[in-house]
């Protein structure tokens, strides 16, 4: 059976890359190929990804973090460890891994698979340097994942990638969609992290005008983050205290998603826009920004609407428009329900690994 | 504010059925305006550990998995449950050493306390509780309750041993209501628990060579590890499985072990037919879900089980059964009246168990 190692820089926290990677794990026990990973950057045994890696062989490598001067000795682990592993595919995760394993000798045989790669971020928030390294490391690896077509066509176009080298795979969503219990208000709910990229701001103004023509609604927040309190200012301001819900960090996102009646994400910025998926997922009507991968996931009057970044006064005419039309809103929950069923975690998986099995035969033959 | 609730449990946050069970109960009731404080022994860690699960307040004890390490939860959770607990209703979601402590705290401080009990039959709590020594100290503790409750009438009818008929309840455990994918036709057969003695998983092994005989095609995936068992009473068994799979050409190419996932959701959504081979079961989270997401299921003949998807539920087999076994899976792979007839019943069982009513009769107990 392939060995596989997969290698993500991830000191603390759950995100979208582990959760990939976790799920690859699982994708790989039942195909049964043999795994381990590696996470050289770990300032901290991380015990939460520890314990979701723990049937699967998870070593980290936590005497240095990620300090400039550790660099070496973070190296010569990896260098160590891969020589041992010899594995066929090695799969790397974010942006620490990825400089740290374009910095590595490859051995003969071995092919090695980029996702997460981060350059769109980098060049948003003007990190030219940043951009560089993460373009130029990037081209060592045989083969590159973007999570959506866009993040490809940046690849392609800004980095210069060839496009026979870069594929397309979408990240899945996990989970299980509760049956719809409407609040007896109409009810917008967004699940975005308080970062200025996520538009909050757009939002709430929008909801300014939603709340005038359409005077029992309420707007629910959920999520956390270092914009937060300067949007509950900001509703305070518009006079909607009473209004928005700061819901917080939420363990479950369902149960708030099966009380609403539609979902927005006002997204300055986005890669793919997992939280679109998990709001058409829920059987929502979708209203977004038509930034990134957003683009690829919403059908324009057909799973919801997508309005340009920035213009709250569009964001509200779309939200009055769904909110007021009953019918049209459940025709574009279920089929943004049934178009999302295509995008679970599970089907993410079975592309990544027929990619590997295409990248491993192609070695093989050459 | 509803109320205080001061609720021990064996874990918050792991990944059987204690863990989600705790989950759903304080989390609900936490969500039903209950201040929720959830006392928890540790899963191994040695440092007392405080965190929040959405809304409600947890604190670890560390966690030694012998007697010893009993006795010492017992001494730290005593003097925190009375601290926390001031006018507040204690909890217990077992009647073991949770049961005990909250037992202790509740005579302590004059509050009521209402004790549910996790497991009945064949090893189960009442069972082991009589074969001890300490057997009358415990009784005379767990007769301070307001409530004993049981999962199934079953269980509550072992919960006579302690307290009279009038202070015993059933609530079934809870699962919520999921808007499910239908089922894809694809012959895939999934199991997910812990991997010991208690789930019957070499009888299923013995069973799927069978099925294999006459649905080829057809493929089974485990997902769980033994891991997180600390205190079980059945032997892990997890690698006994794998070696075996791995020594049969025929379960080599159709058996697939995932290891423990902490979200099932994707392999309920990705299997049309779930298994339960259990030799004992209180009340199985994981044939909840299952049944929840409306997937085809086939179970051992345990009177929990029963309690879930009914008396005549035609896809039951006897416990250690192989024969019969596979003949359920077989029905519940390849004939589409028995799926159809098996995916009805179930629809029809399920709003019972459904997570707002039974927290209306959790509610009604506590107020």
């Amino acid at each position: 059976m392939p060995r596989i190692a997969h290698m993500i820089s991830t000191p603390a926290g759950y995100g979208g890359a582990e959760a990939v990677m976790v799920a690859l794990l699982q994708g790989g026990a039942e195909r049964g190929w043999e795994q381990t990973v590696l996470n050289p950057f770990a300032r901290t045994p991380h015990e939460d990804l520890a314990e979701r890696c723990r049937d699967f062989g998870y070593e980290a490598f936590t005497a240095t973090g990620s300090r400039p001067l550790a660099l070496p000795a973070t190296a010569r682990w990896a260098r160590r460890r891969l020589a041992e592993l010899r594995p066929d595919v090695l799969q790397v995760y974010l942006t620490h891994a990825l400089v740290l394993a374009a910095a590595l000798p490859r051995p003969e045989g071995e092919v090695r698979v980029l996702s997460h790669q981060h350059g769109m971020h980098f060049e948003a928030a003007d990190r030219r340097l940043a951009a560089l390294v993460d373009r130029l490391a990037g081209r060592r690896f045989d083969h590159v994942v973007a999570c959506s077509d866009s993040v490809r066509k940046f690849l392609v176009e800004s980095y210069g990638y060839p496009p026979g080298r870069v594929t397309s795979i979408r990240n899945g969503w996990s989970g299980a969609p509760l049956k719809l219990r409407r609040e007896s208000r109409p009810t917008i709910v967004c699940t975005a992290n308080f970062s200025a990229e996520k538009g909050h701001r757009v939002l709430i103004e929008a909801f300014a005008t939603v709340a005038e023509r359409i005077p029992d609604s309420q707007l629910v927040l959920l999520g956390r983050g270092a914009e937060m309190a300067a949007m509950e200012r900001r509703a305070d301001e518009l006079g909607l205290a009473d209004r928005v819900v700061f819901a917080g960090f939420q363990d479950s996102i369902w149960p708030w998603l099966a009380r609403a009646h539609v979902f927005a994400l006002p997204s300055n910025y986005e890669s793919l826009g997992i939280a679109v998926l998990e709001g058409m997922a829920a059987g929502l009507p979708v209203v977004a920004t038509a930034v990134g991968g957003v683009t690829e996931l919403v059908q324009p009057g057909v799973t919801g609407e997508l309005v340009p970044p920035g213009d709250p006064a569009a964001m509200a005419a779309a939200l009055v428009a769904v909110l007021g039309d009953p019918d049209t809103a459940t025709r574009m929950g279920n089929a943004g329900r049934a178009a999302a069923e295509n995008e679970r975690m599970s089907a993410c998986v079975d592309r990544y690994f027929d990619l590997y099995e295409k990248l491993l035969s192609e070695r093989r033959a050459a | 504010m509803a109320g205080r609730v001061v609720m021990f449990t064996p874990t918050p946050t792991g990944e059987g059925g204690a863990g989600k069970h705790t989950r759903t109960i304080a989390g609900g009731l936490a969500d039903r305006g209950w201040e929720v404080t959830v006392i928890a022994r540790g899963l191994g860690g040695r440092r007392p550990r405080r965190s929040r699960i959405g809304r409600v307040d947890v604190i670890e004890l560390p966690g030694f998995g012998n007697r010893l390490g009993a006795v010492a939860f017992l001494l730290l959770a005593v003097p925190l449950g009375l601290l926390r607990g001031r006018r507040a209703v204690y909890v217990s979601l077992e009647l073991a050493s949770q049961g005990l402590v909250a037992a202790t705290c509740a005579t302590l401080s004059r509050r009521p306390y209402v004790g549910f009990s996790f497991s009945s039959g064949r090893r189960g709590e009442i069972e082991h509780f009589r074969a001890s020594r300490l057997w009358p100290l415990r009784r005379a503790l767990l007769r301070r309750a307001r409530y004993l409750v049981g999962q199934t009438p079953a269980a509550a009818a072992e919960l006579r041993a302690i307290v009279e008929e009038e202070r015993i309840a059933v609530v079934p455990t809870p699962v919520e209501a999921v808007e499910a994918p239908p089922l894809s036709g694809e012959p895939k057969v999934l199991f997910t628990g812990r991997l010991t003695g208690q789930k019957g998983l070499d009888g299923l092994l013995d069973a799927w060579e069978l099925v294999l005989a006459r649905v080829p095609a057809a493929r089974l995936t485990i997902a769980g590890s033994a891991g997180g068992g600390e205190g079980s009473l059945w032997p892990p068994v997890e690698e006994e499985l794998k070696a075996r799979v791995a020594a049969s050409p025929p379960l080599r190419d159709s058996v697939a072990f995932t290891g423990w996932v902490a979200d099932v959701s994707d392999l309920l959504a990705g299997h049309d037919v779930y298994v339960l081979p259990s030799r004992s079961e209180g009340m199985s989270n994981s044939l909840l879900e299952a049944g929840a997401w409306g997937r085809v299921i086939a179970a051992s003949d345990l009177l929990a089980n029963r309690a879930v998807l009914g008396e005549d539920y035609p896809l039951l087999f006897a416990v250690d059964d192989a024969e019969a076994m596979a003949e359920r899976l077989v029905a519940a792979l390849a004939d589409e009246a028995a799926r159809r007839d098996a995916i009805e019943r179930i629809g029809a069982r399920m709003p019972a168990f459904y997570a707002d009513g039974v927290l209306d009769r959790i509610e009604a107990l506590l107020s």
